[in-house]
């Protein structure tokens, strides 16, 4: 009878890990058109070859299609979960969700967007650990600044923004934009000095 | 009243201000942005002093701070910002320690399509308790005052980007410590280039003039050249990782003969790992040369290293953890000369309670090695705060 358990333990657990299926892209602009990169390889995508299938071995599947008039992106989680990178953004979706980008060269300018209807928020991960939750219909735009760190906007509706020490709050497009880490750590004149602890204090 | 008592009062004083914080939310002022983040606390802290472990004393205390932001956009893309950072530590036992520190910034962004412009001006108030080092400091206090200003500019020009920035500050310290006192000049000239999309390598030089008020400490001019790469490094992992070389050169006097040069490797570099939508890790480090703060130490060298991780628990709770190390060794003429370490550990819980109000508990270690006899410490500090968005 333990022996019985003990195996059934094994196939559930071997059957819960197999079933484990995510996808992780990486989405840029490159010279105009727009570059997808995945565990599959590179997919370069235009007016003449609008859309690209990402699939991972264990069924999770993610469609992108590229709108050469307005320069949109739109990337569809059609099965199991996915993890989208662009810019200093990385964005976790589930399946059924949808979000809408518009990406520029270098990544100085960009805009996420919510575009299902329905459904669970997608989650927006920054370098410095801060997050934005974005329900559907809702979305932000990040802007580099003269320092390499990024105005975080809210171009449409409500999220929910969680700050690097994990503090929480609601903001709309009346809210003040939020200054996001960029890939540098150069000058911090906009916040308070840390204290460095250095030999001159105790 | 007791302390604790004292402490039970403010804490709930704290949630009932949370509990009817919907009453202050809406900021109707058009066409100002404003945000405000009230915080109030209770603290437990084993050294405030910062003493050596047989003249530790212990004190509960409160917490009290806010941070406001100012915003007006305007030309559809630019925006002037003030930004206020306020925060204050009362003990009730050693009140001497009672500090505040206040940092006000505003900044004007210009934002045009391949180039964007800051302007910005700070003024900074820092204290922090100290100890009297044996009768030779007797402040209680590390007391600063500092104005600043500085521009940076960045051009996006296809796959090289140019960065360059320039900044002035003025520091005073209080009496026990005005060898510091000094005029800070700093410039800098980055540029990177794209090698792969959000990749680039890039070079960064600083060069660093300091202008010491006290004839018996070195003027300095300094320069520092550093080369790396910064983007997405790996799909999981990105930021900046760099290493140079950094040289000082210390103007002697009739009074400050001390000479000493600084040439070293330096490096630097701040790593960010998103595991999941979950748990995000990252680490900083760096080793640079800073300041000397006493006569026949022009500088002294400083690795320091950080690691946070952060986790979200659910909905309504995040867990959060930090380890930070920091090992300083002053250079200079005089034969004595301090070695330290310092460790730090940490972790804390946040609770969000309501749609303005956050519950943060949280417990900090810290220890100093130090080879100088007085100068070592060990600190434990637990806070209970409310901090409230508006």
């Amino acid at each position: 009878m333990l022996k019985n358990a003990f195996m059934s333990v094994i196939c559930l657990s071997v059957a819960l890990c197999a079933s484990t299926a995510f996808a992780e892209i990486n989405v840029s602009a490159v010279d105009g058109k727009i570059e997808v990169m995945s565990a599959d390889g590179k997919v370069i995508l235009d007016e003449g070859n609008p859309t690209a299938t990402v699939t991972d071995t264990n069924g999770a599947k993610v469609n992108v299609t590229y709108d050469a008039e307005t320069k949109g992106v739109t990337v569809n989680a059609e099965s199991g979960s996915s993890s989208v990178t662009v810019g200093i953004a990385k964005v976790y979706m589930e399946q059924g969700q949808q979000l809408g980008l518009t990406v520029d060269e270098g990544t100085r300018n960009l805009t996420i967007t919510n575009t299902a209807t329905g459904g669970g928020p997608i989650v927006v991960v920054f370098p410095d650990g801060s997050k934005v939750s974005i329900p559907a219909g809702a979305g932000i735009s990040l802007t580099m600044l003269a320092d390499g760190n990024y105005d975080m906007k809210v171009t449409s509706g409500t999220v929910e923004y969680t700050d690097p020490e994990g503090n929480k709050r609601s903001l709309t497009g009346d809210s003040p934009v939020i200054i996001v880490q960029g890939f540098t750590t150069v000058p911090g004149w906009r916040t308070s000095e840390e204290e460095t602890m250095s030999p001159a204090t105790p | 009243m007791s302390k604790v008592l004292k402490a039970s009062i403010i804490l709930i004083f704290a949630f009932m201000m949370a509990c009817t914080s919907n009453a202050y939310a809406s900021f109707n002022a058009s066409p100002f942005e404003i945000d405000l983040q009230v915080r109030e606390g209770v603290s437990y802290n084993s050294n405030p002093a910062y003493d050596i472990r047989s003249r530790e004393k212990s004190s509960w205390g409160s917490k009290l701070g806010e941070t406001v932001t100012i915003q007006l956009p305007f030309g559809g893309t630019h925006r002037y910002t003030l930004l206020n950072n306020t925060d204050w530590t009362y003990y009730f036992n050693n009140n001497a320690f009672s500090h505040v520190n206040s940092n006000t910034v505003q900044s004007l962004d210009l934002i045009f399509s391949k180039w964007s412009f800051n302007l910005h001006q700070g003024f900074n108030i820092s204290s922090t308790p100290t100890t009297e080092q044996l009768g030779i400091v007797e402040s209680d206090l590390f007391k600063s005052v500092s104005p600043s200003a500085g521009i940076a500019a960045t051009g996006d020009l296809g796959k090289l980007t140019l960065r360059t920035g320039f900044d002035y500050s003025y520091k005073s310290y209080n009496q026990d410590y005005d060898l510091l006192d000094q005029d800070s000049y700093i410039a800098f000239a980055d540029a990177g280039f794209e090698v792969m999309p959000v990749l680039d390598v890039f070079t960064r030089y600083t060069a660093d003039m300091t202008k010491r008020r006290k004839d018996t400490m070195n003027d300095s001019f300094g320069n520092s050249i550093i080369g790396g790469v910064r983007g997405d490094i790996t799909p999981y992992l990105v930021g900046e990782v760099g290493a140079g070389y950094s040289w000082y050169d210390f103007k002697k006097t009739d009074t400050a003969p001390d000479e000493s040069d600084y040439s070293n490797m330096i490096y630097s570099g701040s790593l960010t790992n998103r595991l999941s939508r979950l748990t995000t890790q990252k680490v900083t480090f760096s080793l640079s040369p800073q300041q000397g703060y006493t006569q026949g130490h022009d500088y002294y060298k400083s690795y320091v290293t950080k690691y946070t991780i952060t986790h979200e628990l659910n909905d309504r709770i995040n867990l959060n953890g930090i380890a930070a190390y920091i090992n300083n060794a002053e250079g200079g003429a005089a034969e004595t000369k301090e070695k330290s370490e310092i460790y730090q550990i940490g972790g804390g819980i946040k609770y969000f309670i309501a749609k303005y109000a956050t519950l943060g508990i949280s417990y900090d270690f810290a220890y100093k090695d130090s080879n100088l006899h007085g100068k070592d410490y060990r600190q434990h500090e637990a806070v209970v705060q409310l901090i409230h968005n508006f």
